[in-house]
């Protein structure tokens, strides 16, 4: 169809007829090009062009340079431990909270869509007051006989940022993982029931394969979620550990490592790992619905 | 038979995520009103002195009118643009709504860290060298803040059907400019208000953005705080309260609204809905 003439010339029609209409796009499509498509593409463009114009030096150093490949390992492993840790927890709360009583519930979900949006450098900032070296929690285990600090935890290392990602990943899980639990119905169990089955076989061979792809495109949004994260992991380590999106910020505005055809590069890999998670959960999502219809 | 025991297990699920969820805000406030706490479990006495700090204080006072106004802008610069964009292409041009959806759908594969490598390369120099203002972080927020901005608004319209909403109008003689205006737009007002208050909450915390495009040019509450808290830990937990306070409220108004819109279904349900709403953007 496209390629007939008439959708050229009835398209050259509505444009025509629809001028003023067009010309109201006008100020959102300046906006999305500046900011949105052309910084895109200038990353790419960027990441492509050395010197000499083409290259691929920037993805060779990425791939052969340890020091890149260790950022992109550590962002990849605090972000599957966050999400994998926070898909199950997000499921146990999504769970309890179908359980719950109505007013309990109102309650639990009101808080929990208030922490959502705590995150980042506040959130840095309380775990630094209960975990850090002085902290309040800190001092409160010591008084047990257990120094933290001499066991290898510290909040400003992988084991106490994981904790702080958690704290993130939690809330975000569980509001999405809640609505899938709307789709196990009282009435499947009851049959199950009445057919001998026992909670345990139900919820293996009926309620977790419906759960399933709601719990799997859950974690891929939580990766996505914890790999583009920046200002948490900042403002615990004064931009300092090397996860990716720390070394991405330091080599296009750091003055020692200043080089902003590797940062494009090395943004792009984010991207493609990114674009990657967010597919599998539209993949999800379509199987879920598929599932209720 | 085994309700009862399954039934506390739920309980004691959700004390243990109310209490890793609460501890940190909680621990917070206290250390905002707290006095001496170096070496104890709890303060050893309280007082309001570092809010006093916190209002008194130019710096920060100027950074709190700062994220406002930037902010406050990204709303209502973004409700302007936006919500004619998502509706001439809902109502006039759905050959251009795939194309609305890619630009809606891409800022989630675009994180601030991402987004700031090619801006910065595109406004540092050359013909519009606006890094370093706060244009770009106006411009660069309403990015951000698209994919829930263009999908409250949309939702709105197809809830609303706004297409017969708009023949009626016409056919009662109204142009299409005022049908819009009359007739459109306060019909959505519930989801333009959602989309302005996630907007504010979001651009209120956004750090990536102004750390790496604007930094000690264009100070932000959140600047300031990531600045303050290795300095004054008081000082930085009556700051935190302020923020929380803020989104806590921004949150509690959505609830409201997406409550108050119509939409019928249990109170959770809004919750969750009003919440995961609330999920644009990673930290």
């Amino acid at each position: 169809m496209p390629s007939s003439p008439s959708w050229l010339q009835r398209n050259l029609r509505l444009v025509r007829r629809e001028k003023w209409t067009i010309l109201a796009l006008l100020p959102f499509a300046l906006i999305a090009l500046g900011f949105e498509l052309l910084p895109a593409l200038r990353l790419v463009a960027g990441s492509l062009s050395g010197e000499h114009g083409f290259t691929l030096a920037n993805y060779q150093t990425i791939v052969t340079g340890r020091f890149y490949l260790k950022s992109l390992q550590n962002s990849l492993v605090l972000s599957l431990v966050s999400s994998l840790l926070g898909a199950a927890v997000g499921t146990m709360a999504a769970y309890a909270l179908n359980r719950a009583g109505q007013r309990v519930r109102n309650a639990m979900m009101t808080f929990i869509s208030i922490t959502v949006n705590f995150a980042g450098v506040p959130l840095a900032f309380a775990f630094i007051i209960i975990l850090g070296e002085s902290g309040a929690l800190t001092y409160l285990v010591k008084t047990f006989g257990v120094n933290l600090y001499d066991k290898g935890f510290s909040i400003y290392t992988w084991t106490g940022l994981s904790l702080v990602y958690l704290y993130f990943q939690i809330p975000l899980a569980t509001l999405l993982i809640y609505p899938a639990f709307f789709g196990i119905r009282k009435d499947w169990m009851e049959a199950a029931a009445n057919l001998g089955a026992t909670p345990r076989q139900f919820w293996t061979y009926i309620g977790m394969p419906v759960l399933a792809p709601a719990v799997l495109g859950t974690f891929a949004i939580l990766m996505a979620n914890a790999l583009g994260a920046y200002a948490t992991a900042y403002a615990l380590t004064t931009g300092i550990y090397n996860i990716l999106p720390l070394r991405i910020s330091r080599l296009i505005s750091g003055e020692v490592s200043h080089d902003p055809g590797l940062a494009s590069a090395a943004a792009v890999v984010l991207g493609l790992i990114m674009v990657f998670f967010l597919a599998l959960n539209q993949m999800m999502l379509k199987r879920f619905r598929g599932v209720k219809a | 038979m085994n309700k009862r025991p399954s039934a506390s297990g739920a309980t004691i699920i959700l004390i243990l995520i109310n209490l890793y969820l609460g501890v940190p805000i909680l621990a917070t406030f206290l250390f905002s009103i707290a006095g001496r706490w170096d070496s104890t479990v709890l303060p050893e006495s309280y007082t309001f002195h570092w809010y006093v700090q916190m209002i008194t204080d130019p710096g920060v006072l100027a950074a709190i009118g700062r994220s406002f106004l930037v902010s406050g802008a990204t709303v209502v610069l973004g409700l302007l643009v936006v919500t004619p964009a998502a509706f001439i292409t809902y109502q006039f041009l759905p050959a251009l709504k795939g194309t609305m959806r890619f630009l809606a759908l891409l800022p989630y594969a675009l994180p601030g860290v991402i987004l700031a490598v090619g801006l910065i390369q595109l406004y540092s120099s050359g013909p519009l060298p606006i890094a370093g203002t706060f244009w770009i972080l106006l411009f660069s927020y309403i990015i951000v803040t698209l994919p829930f901005m263009y999908n409250a608004i949309t939702n709105s319209l197809q809830a609303i059907d706004a297409k017969t909403l708009m023949e009626a109008a016409e056919s009662l003689g109204a142009n299409r400019m005022a049908a819009f205006v009359q007739v459109v737009v306060p019909n959505i007002r519930p989801g333009l208000i959602s989309a302005g208050l996630l907007t504010f909450a979001v651009s209120l915390g956004e750090f990536v953005l102004a750390n790496m495009l604007v930094g000690g040019r264009f100070q932000t509450l959140q600047l300031v705080l990531e600045k303050a808290m290795h300095i004054d830990g008081h000082l930085s937990s009556a700051m935190v309260m302020l923020y929380f306070v803020l989104v806590a409220f921004s949150s509690l108004m959505l609830i409201a609204v997406a409550q108050g819109g119509g939409q019928r279904g249990s109170r959770a349900a809004g919750r969750a809905q009003a919440g995961s709403q609330m999920t644009g953007y990673a930290q």
